[in-house]
């Protein structure tokens, strides 16, 4: 077609995609929106700075220390150990369940998903109130077991109680890429292991990015098991600084330490994500799964059976048989109806809320790319990732003072839930949205639709499924939370996780027994219809 | 398909004006001075290499890009210039999408009834053949149905013109030959302005009738494409649409020296020029003491492509079977059209 004479005259004309300018369009009631729903999360933080800035000189000293230094140390790498460990698992567990032929591939994504419905503080006292001293191991042996609680054993529970994510993420989006980029590596001389790593896992990229960070985030957060296994990290620091003194200002100084690291690891994030946006497509066909040789079957089992033992089996069963030890003894069923609702209306309605304020912010961050909108998303998974403890505080100090009537009510409860989880359903609503190529809505606009009519009739109806999941992520993150609820709650409201923290607290893991199970069923059912299965169907 | 006038629009509100159009992505100038004129019911091609602002042009008309600077009319009303610019809704511009960017969530009478009426969606979908395809989803269906669908979509609410954006690059090679035909008998049917981009020059001469030859952002020639092959205004142009040898000669009135042997032309240009040909316009012939040498020689049937040396100059010529024509064979050259460029022209 072209002569060799005119391309020696004409080197290549520069290679480049179509160029789209996406921060100029964004309408201003957009940008409103987006900032209305971040800014009033902002006052704890600004309450918080405050009071550090207005500390004593006693405070700072404190903060200046040999002893803040190591806490900061140990926090970070106990994050480290639990993100890499997390994500391993759970882009193993993906991997497997979707492109190797172990028999039965449905009944385990199922159970691999399921350790998401068991908060890190029931599963770290299912494996101390097993293994740990007066536990069931050591009670019905006589031997006991050197200790499960500390570093190491807390590690092991919060991967095991946050894989999940990795894995849920990971999953719905390896089913989406097309297989034949994977056979076309393995035509040019790949190994399947070589092809998953050099063309899969790239695609994936973003995915695991985006989980493992959640994962990163909850873990600095997490209060419950790091303080029932006893690891000094920054929330278990902050919350005895907060119940053992009367100046709370070094719980409010840590705090904003603590934040700072948050506000790293996003920077961090965003950093290594780069512009990668994928317009993944629905894969035209299923996978060729990967034949196991015996000796891979038994391994992959033995790698879903452990992990699938230790984050949901255990768990039920030690429940369970405290449960039945509490009956037979004392016939002791700590049951309260009053914190089942609790626990149901705050969660559905930090849901609701959550899933309302998640769609300016994802519009924004996914469509409309550049730095107020980046600040925006860094600003809701900053939120997220503190310790709840921390805006719990704030909002006590904020509250106190200036909302009168609002403080302690049932109404700020929820919006301190829905503003704490915010990231969750606007990450979920990202994800989707990341996926409705934009041309879609340019064909809508060009058949004379204005923005908000094509949000109605295209992205909405596209984004439901994601913004959905991310309400019931925000629902199932409420039902376990604990910090929070235990300072903000109105007088008299009681939820089934205050219930099984304050049972525990005094040993009687037979009291905590019943509550707990009732935990894991009331949020197993939402996420199960709502995440797992359709996922499956995909 | 329906009889032709049934969606055919008012002419006065046809047509598309480009007017020294600039745009720019932060470094990157995606357009400069772009100048477009359509009307009627014209079939007008975007064609240049990937990255030289064809895309961004079609977006800029569609109202997806705001210019930096420069008018954009459609019809007798300005879309975009200075103090303007009409949101992409209110243009009545009707564009296919490369990936034709079917709702997922909608049967096929959703998707072209999107922003038509009723009688809209009947109408285009008996345009473009589809009446039975109304509660197919878009995954059910093929490629060529997909793109008819997505024709259909953008005629249905009765456009000023038509936009496509390099409609036939996700089909395949005898697809895209009857896909070409069939798009250019609907939108004729259908007579609007269109307007669509492609890199591919077979793409561009199959279904335009008017061809805007497009580099680094500026409008380099619009002409007809036979014009166009045979009148390009530059050796690049020659390149792009064509089969082209570049050589050196000296013109004189009426006639151009070079190597292979003086040859007569129509040209104001005088002195040393580059000259043009493609290689069906050479022809050699058999000479014992002839100025070149075939040094290639590719049979493909129906022609053959000869590759001819002269003092270093390499020209190709596409013939039918010359009895006793091979490798090494001394030829003389006759030429029987040829275009002149200034000397150091690109």
């Amino acid at each position: 077609m072209t002569s060799s004479t005119a391309d020696q005259l004409n080197p290549a004309a520069p290679e480049a995609g179509t160029l789209r300018n996406e921060d100029a369009a964004a309408p201003t009631w957009l940008w409103v929106a987006g900032v209305a729903v971040v800014l009033p999360a902002l006052i704890p933080v600004v309450a918080l700075v405050g009071r550090v800035i207005g500390a004593s000189d006693a405070a700072w000293d404190a903060l200046v220390s040999a002893r803040t230094a190591q806490l900061l140390a140990r926090s970070i790498f106990f994050a480290l150990v639990v993100t890499m460990t997390a994500t391993s698992l759970g882009v193993a567990a993906a991997w497997i369940t979707t492109r190797t032929d172990i028999r039965y591939s449905r009944v385990w994504s199922t159970l691999l998903a399921l350790p998401l419905v068991i908060p890190s503080y029931v599963l770290a006292l299912s494996f101390i109130s097993f293994a740990g001293p007066r536990g069931l191991f050591a009670d019905s042996t006589g031997v006991s077991l050197p200790s499960i609680s500390g570093f190491w054993g807390a590690a092991v529970v919060l991967a095991l109680a946050t894989y999940p994510y990795v894995y849920l993420v990971v999953r719905s989006t390896i089913v989406r890429i097309d297989p034949s980029l994977e056979e076309a590596a393995r035509g040019l001389g790949s190994s399947a292991a070589e092809a998953f790593r050099r063309i899969t896992l790239p695609q994936l990229r973003p995915a695991i990015a985006a989980s493992s960070l959640l994962v990163a985030l909850y873990t600095l957060s997490d209060f419950g098991a790091v303080s029932l296994m006893r690891v000094d990290v920054f929330t278990r620091v902050i919350y005895a600084q907060y119940q053992g003194r009367i100046d709370r200002t070094p719980a409010a100084v840590l705090s904003l330490v603590l934040m700072l690291i948050a506000v790293t690891i996003l920077w961090g994030e965003s950093r290594s994500r780069g512009r990668s946006v994928y317009f993944a497509s629905q894969a035209p066909r299923p996978p060729t799964r990967l034949g196991l040789a015996p000796r891979q079957r038994t391994a992959a089992h033995a790698f879903l059976s452990i992990t699938v033992g230790l984050g949901l089996a255990l768990p039920v069963l030690v429940l369970v048989a405290w449960l039945l030890r509490g009956l037979t003894t004392g016939g002791v069923i700590d049951m309260r109806w009053g914190a089942v609702l609790g626990s149901l209306s705050g969660s559905v309605a930090a849901g609701l809320l959550a899933m309302i304020a998640a769609v300016p912010v994802a519009v924004l961050a996914v469509r409309h790319r550049g730095r107020i909108s980046r600040a925006l998303r860094a600003t809701v998974y900053a939120i997220f990732s503190l310790p709840h403890i921390a805006v719990a505080l704030a909002v006590v100090f904020f509250a106190s003072r200036y909302l009168g009537g609002l403080y302690q009510s049932f109404v700020l409860l929820a919006f301190v839930y829905a503003t704490l989880f915010l990231a969750q359903a606007s990450g979920a609503t990202e994800a989707a949205l990341t996926q409705i190529n934009p041309s879609l809505e340019e064909a809508a606009r060009g058949l004379g639709d204005n923005r908000l009519q094509v949000f109605r009739r295209i992205t909405l109806p596209l984004i439901l499924r994601g913004l959905m999941a991310g309400g019931a992520l925000v629902f199932l993150t409420t039902m376990k939370e604990l910090p929070a609820t235990l300072l903000l709650r109105p007088t008299g409201f009681d939820t089934l996780a205050v219930r099984v923290w304050s049972t525990a607290n005094e040993l009687s893991y037979a009291r905590a027994a019943a509550p707990a199970l009732l935990l894991l069923i009331v949020s197993a059912v939402p996420m199960y219809y709502l995440i797992i299965r359709p996922r499956q169907r995909v | 398909m329906t009889s032709p006038t049934e969606l055919q629009t008012e002419p006065a509100a046809r047509g598309i004006h480009c007017h020294k159009v600039n745009k720019a992505f932060g470094e990157a100038r995606a357009l400069r001075d772009f100048e477009l004129e359509a009307s009627g019911s014209t079939v007008i091609s975007l064609l240049g290499p990937s990255g030289c602002g064809k895309t961004t042009a079609l977006r800029m008309i569609a109202g997806f890009e705001r210019p930096d600077s420069g008018t954009v009319a459609i019809g007798e009303d300005i879309v975009a210039g200075p103090d303007v610019f009409i949101p992409p809704e209110e243009r009545r511009v009707g564009m296919v999408f490369q990936d034709y960017a079917l709702f997922p969530h909608m049967t096929v009478a959703q998707n072209v009834g999107y922003g038509a009426d009723e009688a809209g969606v009947a109408r285009a979908l008996a345009l473009v053949g589809l009446e039975g395809y109304r509660k197919r989803m878009p995954h059910e269906l093929s490629g060529g149905e997909q793109q008819r669908v997505a024709l259909a979509r953008a005629l249905a609410p009765g456009p000023t013109a038509v936009l496509l954006d390099e409609p036939f690059s996700n089909l395949d090679a005898t697809l895209r030959d009857r896909m070409r035909r069939e798009v250019r008998t609907i939108l004729k049917g259908a007579g609007t302005t269109t307007i669509f981009v492609t890199h591919d020059q077979e793409d561009a001469f199959a279904m335009a009738d008017v061809v805007a030859v497009m580099r680094g952002g500026e409008v380099l020639q619009v002409a007809s494409a036979i014009e166009l092959y045979r009148h390009p205004v530059s050796p690049w142009v020659a390149g792009f649409v064509g089969e082209s040898d570049v050589f050196a000669g000296t013109a004189v009135v009426g006639s151009v020296e070079t190597a292979l042997g003086t040859f007569p032309h129509a040209s104001p240009l005088r002195g040393g020029v580059l000259v043009m040909v493609r290689p069906e316009w050479v022809h050699p012939s058999p000479a014992i003491d002839g100025a070149a040498i075939v040094v290639e020689q590719e049979f493909f049937g129906h022609d053959q492509l000869l590759v001819l040396e002269l003092d270093g100059t390499r020209l190709r010529s596409r013939v039918g079977h010359v009895p006793g024509l091979g490798i090494g064979d001394r030829v003389d050259v006759g030429i029987d059209e040829l275009v002149l460029f200034p000397e150091g022209a690109t």
